[in-house]
C-alpha cells in the first residue's frame, strides 16, 4: 500500500523534473552558442570574415545595381522603340485607310438627276486633296492610293461610273475630313470646280460643312503579290 | 516502481519538443532550479527507501525549493551578493548527503536481504 501512495508524487515530481531538465538543457545550449560566451580570437576571425563577406556583398551590389541600371536604360529605349513603332503604325493605317477615322469636314451631295462624269468626280476628289483633306470617301468608298474611279456599262448598256469596279449609287455624297472652311473655299470659289460644274456641265454639288464626318475603313485589304522588301 | 521513470521520459520528451525558449539571462537560475529539484528528488527517493516518505512534503519541497532557490539567485544577482554561490553549495552538500544517505540504505537493504536469504 505505502509503494501506492510514493508512486504518484514521485511521477509528478519527476515529470517536472524531465520538463526542467530539457528546459534548461537547450537553454545551456543557446548559452554556449552565444557570442558572448566564444573566445576572444574565434571572435576576432569572426569579425573579420564577416567583413570580408560584407564588402564581397557590397561589391555585388555594385555591380548589380549597374547591371539594373543599364537593363533599365535598355528597357526605357525598347518601351520608346514599341511607342514610336506603335505610333507609326497608326499613321499609316490613317493613310491606307484600314482604320475608321472621323473628324470636320465637308460632306458634298450630288443628286441623281445630274449627268455627272467619272471624271468630274475624279476632279473633285483630287480638288478635296489640293484644299488639305486628310481622308476623303465616295460613298463610304474609302479613296485610298489603289481607289479606281472609273466608269463601265451596265445591263441596258448605259454608262455608270464606277468605284472600286462597284457601279456608285445615287445620290453621289462625297466626305471629306479636314478644315471645314478651307475645303468649302476650295470648291465653291469663282472659276473653281463647283462654279464649273454648274456652269458648263449643269451638275450643282451641295456642299454642307460638317461639325464630325465619319469616314469608314476599307472594306479590303491590298494584297501583294510580286511586291518584295 | 517505474511509472515514475515513466513521468521522467515523458517530462524530457515533452520539453524537447515543445522548446521553450528561456532568454539567456535567466539561464543561470533555472540551473540552481534543476539542481533545487533535484536534491528534492534525491530527498524523496531517500524518503522511501527509509520508509518515511510523504508525498506532499515532496511535491511542496520540490516546488518551493526550486521557486526560491531561482528567485533567491535572481534576488543575490540584484543585490550584489552571490548568493548563487550559497544556493549551489547548500544544494550540492545535501545532494550528496542524500545520495551518501541512499547509498548506505541500498547496501543495508542488501544486506538484509542476505542475512535473511
Amino acid at each position: 500500500m505505502i509503494k501506492k501512495k510514493w508512486q504518484v508524487p514521485l511521477f509528478i515530481a519527476l515529470f517536472l523534473f524531465g520538463l526542467l531538465v530539457s528546459t534548461q538543457y537547450t537553454t545551456q545550449q543557446a548559452l554556449v552558442n552565444s557570442l558572448s560566451n566564444q573566445n576572444q580570437e574565434d571572435l576576432v576571425k569572426l569579425v573579420k570574415s564577416l567583413n570580408e563577406k560584407r564588402a564581397r556583398l557590397e561589391l555585388e551590389i555594385d555591380t548589380l545595381r549597374k547591371n539594373k541600371q543599364s537593363l533599365d536604360e535598355k528597357a526605357a529605349l525598347g518601351s520608346d522603340l514599341v511607342t514610336n513603332l506603335q505610333a507609326e503604325l497608326r499613321q499609316l493605317k490613317i493613310v491606307n485607310g484600314t482604320i475608321p477615322v472621323h473628324g470636320p469636314g465637308v460632306t458634298i451631295t450630288i443628286t441623281g438627276d445630274s449627268n455627272l462624269m467619272y471624271l468630274d468626280l475624279i476632279d473633285l476628289v483630287n480638288e478635296l486633296w489640293v484644299s488639305g483633306a486628310e481622308a476623303v470617301a465616295i460613298n463610304d468608298h474609302r479613296i485610298e492610293n489603289n481607289t479606281i474611279i472609273s466608269q463601265a456599262e451596265d445591263a441596258n448598256h448605259r454608262l455608270v461610273i464606277t468605284v472600286n469596279k462597284e457601279p456608285l449609287l445615287s445620290p453621289v455624297v462625297i466626305k471629306a475630313i479636314g478644315n471645314p472652311d478651307t475645303l468649302e473655299k476650295g470648291l465653291t470659289f469663282t472659276g473653281g470646280i463647283i462654279d464649273n460644274l454648274n456652269t458648263l456641265y449643269q451638275v450643282y454639288p451641295v456642299v454642307k460643312k460638317q461639325e464630325d464626318v465619319v469616314i469608314l475603313a476599307v472594306s479590303s485589304k491590298p494584297t501583294f503579290k510580286y511586291l518584295k522588301w | 516502481m517505474w511509472f515514475p521513470i515513466i513521468g521522467l521520459i515523458i517530462g524530457i520528451l515533452l520539453g524537447s519538443i515543445f522548446t521553450f525558449p528561456v532568454p539567456i539571462v535567466y539561464a543561470k537560475y533555472l540551473s540552481i532550479a534543476v539542481l533545487a529539484a533535484l536534491d528534492s528528488l534525491l530527498g524523496g527517493v531517500r524518503g522511501i527507501l527509509e520508509d518515511s516518505f510523504d508525498g506532499t512534503i515532496l511535491l511542496s519541497g520540490f516546488f518551493t525549493n526550486t521557486l526560491l532557490a531561482a528567485l533567491l539567485a535572481y534576488m543575490g544577482d540584484h543585490l550584489g551578493v552571490d548568493l548563487y554561490l550559497a544556493a549551489v553549495l547548500a544544494f550540492g552538500i545535501r545532494l550528496f548527503n542524500n545520495l551518501g544517505f541512499i547509498r548506505r540504505d541500498f547496501i543495508n537493504r542488501y544486506r538484509a536481504k542476505r542475512k535473511i536469504l
